[in-house]
């Protein structure tokens, strides 16, 4: 056999091997995210089952009914769901930028001075985690009732005059919940990216006289902006899903979130097709604000490189 | 009721609410039940629920536990006398209870009371004019009220004293004797199912839980000896002090309960008795199209403003 003939066999089996090696996340992007992503799509677009109430799914594009999605984007644009969603941005918003004032100075602290206690501190960090979420915000309504230890404290070292009522309806007691619950999923992704900055670089700022400020601002913050945006996106997804921090802490009309409305209608009977259609709605909502957001980061990052 | 279409799941002994009955018959999930293995049926549980409406001659279910939907207070939060109000359920709007209140996060109770409060009894069989007047009437309470919606109300922020006035159903407010903290005062519980305290004036549901055999069950004759053991005065009344709710037991009244100690007398209209089921207050079953309108509503009542 003559060896050209050997090396094209070689490079026309690569040329097969390279993209086989994403068959199988491939397989789980159809399997686990383009077939339900359809089915919702079905249910949206399908009518309630006349004598079981549940979904009678559209599996056929030509039979799809809009009518379901259309009452929903009436109330988006007419009626009160409009407010929901922006309620809803607002609170995925403050929640984020709360998250990152707080994760990014531990993020920080581990990846940088945490020394020999590195590890522990991680370990601390992802420990509520083993703890059901449930739990977790179930405490938090004994924390925050009237006579609980959130009042308690605070009256003692005299910041309240009177017992503050935390779980009726308050925006700020639904945002605190969505930071507890989420900060450790922003913590992870940043203390990877700012443990992957290389020392020499830092220390190269400080020796042409940078303050640490300086060095700071000019050198470790653009060089973790990949981890920010990783963890601002990791927190940010499920945030506007969430629908339970806000019935278990709050409980108000005044407080609920999309997901909230969602969980309602797909669990009460003949919802099932009006709580597809506004996940599709939220669907459309997030994948719009995300892609600016990425577009507008990417944009420029691409500025300050140049 | 989507899995057990399905068929992959399966079990011997099915627990539906009634008004859900006539899904399972239709769906054919359900067998007819044998008699001949029930005699606790005819022997202990009240006629009404022996051949009741939802299920001539008892064919395919046996009545498992009994309630009312009415309001649970505390008589230290609230120092009103809820059960003698011309139309209890418009203690909800009395600002005097603003921070404390709770209706149950479950469509057709909440929007129920909406329209009680108008004075729309037969809820059942709403008209969409009455659903926008409970819709408008719900959606004063989050300002007016700072109303919370809850599933847990009833049995455990009431005697835990997060809330001082909910929506209960009356299995949870015997339930919430269990869930009184430690050193709390249990007799500052109350309960009212407004049909009964107005002589009829004012809705207020009422409805039972069932027990039947599935269609694909493996071992029926076992699945009927368990609920004819269910059917027992003696479990029954066991089960009871364990669950809160309550069976429908022939020797089970409001009298005999209290003098057991199972009840305090404080709260023995939590009680169900046998014709209360008489007053027209059953939950029915709601037709898809209707159905789909509750929600529409309850929808907009949780988006608030």
């Amino acid at each position: 056999m003559s060896r050209p003939a050997a090396e094209r066999r070689a490079v026309g089996e690569r040329r097969w091997l390279w993209p086989s090696l994403a068959l199988p996340g491939v397989l789980w992007l159809v399997l686990l995210f383009l077939t339900p992503l359809y089915a919702v799509l079905a249910v949206a677009m399908g009518t309630p089952d006349p004598i079981f109430g549940g979904a009678l799914p559209a599996w056929n594009p030509l039979a799809w009914d809009p009518g379901e999605l259309g009452t929903i984007l009436d109330e988006l644009f007419t009626g009160q769901l409009g407010f929901v969603f922006l309620r809803t941005l607002v609170y995925v918003a403050v929640a984020t930028f709360l998250s990152l004032l707080i994760g990014y100075p531990v993020a920080y602290y581990v990846a940088r001075h945490a020394g020999r206690f590195r590890v522990l501190l991680l370990m601390l960090i992802i420990a509520p985690f083993w703890i059901n979420y449930l739990m977790r915000m179930l405490a938090w309504v004994n924390l925050l009732s009237t006579d609980g230890y959130v009042n308690q404290v605070l009256l003692f070292v005299g910041l309240l005059d009177e017992p503050r009522e935390w779980l009726v309806g308050k925006h700020e007691t639904v945002i605190l919940g969505l930071v507890y619950g989420y900060v450790p999923f922003l913590i992870l992704p940043l203390f990877a990216a700012l443990d992957r900055i290389d020392q020499r670089v830092i220390e190269a700022a400080r020796d042409l006289g940078a303050s640490p400020a300086r060095a700071f601002f000019a050198v470790t913050l653009p060089l973790s902006s990949q981890g920010i945006l990783a963890g601002c996106v990791i927190v940010m997804l499920p945030m506007f899903g969430d629908y339970y921090t806000a019935t278990l802490l709050s409980g108000s009309p005044r407080t609920n979130m999309v997901g909230k409305l969602i969980e309602q209608d797909i669990l009460s009977g003949a919802g099932s097709g009006r709580g597809a259609a506004l996940t599709v709605v939220l669907m459309v909502f997030v994948g719009i604000l995300m892609t600016y957001y990425l577009y507008s980061v990417a944009r420029a990052s691409r500025e300050a490189r140049s | 009721m989507q899995k057990l279409r399905t068929g992959k799941i399966s079990f011997d002994v099915f627990f539906p609410t009634q008004d859900d009955l006539p899904k399972y018959v239709a769906g054919k999930l359900l067998q007819p039940l044998n008699h001949y293995y029930l005699p606790n049926l005819q022997k202990n549980i009240w006629p009404t629920l022996v051949d009741p409406f939802y299920d001539r001659h008892s064919r395919y279910t046996a009545p498992y536990v009994t309630y009312s939907t009415g309001i649970g207070w505390r008589t230290d939060m609230v120092s009103t006398d809820v059960a003698s109000l011309e139309n209890p359920w418009e203690v909800f709007w009395d600002t005097e209870y603003r921070g404390v209140t709770g209706l149950y996060d479950e469509y057709r109770d909440a929007l129920s009371v909406g329209m009680y409060r108008s004075g729309i009894k037969s809820v059942n069989n709403a008209m969409p004019s009455d659903l926008e007047r409970a819709r408008d009437n719900l959606l004063e309470l989050p300002d007016l009220m700072e109303i919370r919606y809850t599933i847990d109300g009833a049995y455990s922020r009431l005697p835990e004293g997060n809330l001082g006035l909910v929506q209960a159903w009356s299995g949870d407010t015997l339930l919430a004797l269990q869930y009184v903290p430690e050193g709390g005062d249990p007799s500052v519980l109350r309960y009212v199912w407004p049909p009964k305290a107005t002589q009829d004036n004012v809705g207020g549901a009422i409805s039972n839980d069932c027990m039947a055999v599935l269609a694909n069950a493996e071992r029926p004759v076992l699945a009927h000896a368990f609920i004819n053991y269910v059917l027992e005065t003696k479990v029954g009344f066991e089960n009871m002090s364990w669950l809160g709710y309550q069976p429908p037991q022939r020797s089970l009244d409001p009298t005999s309960m209290v003098d057991s100690g199972l009840v305090p007398e404080t709260l023995a209209p939590a009680v169900v008795a046998q014709e209360d089921f008489e007053m027209g207050q059953i939950t029915t079953q709601l037709t898809t199209e209707e159905d789909s309108r509750w929600i529409e509503t309850w929808s907009r009542v949780q988006q608030g403003g």
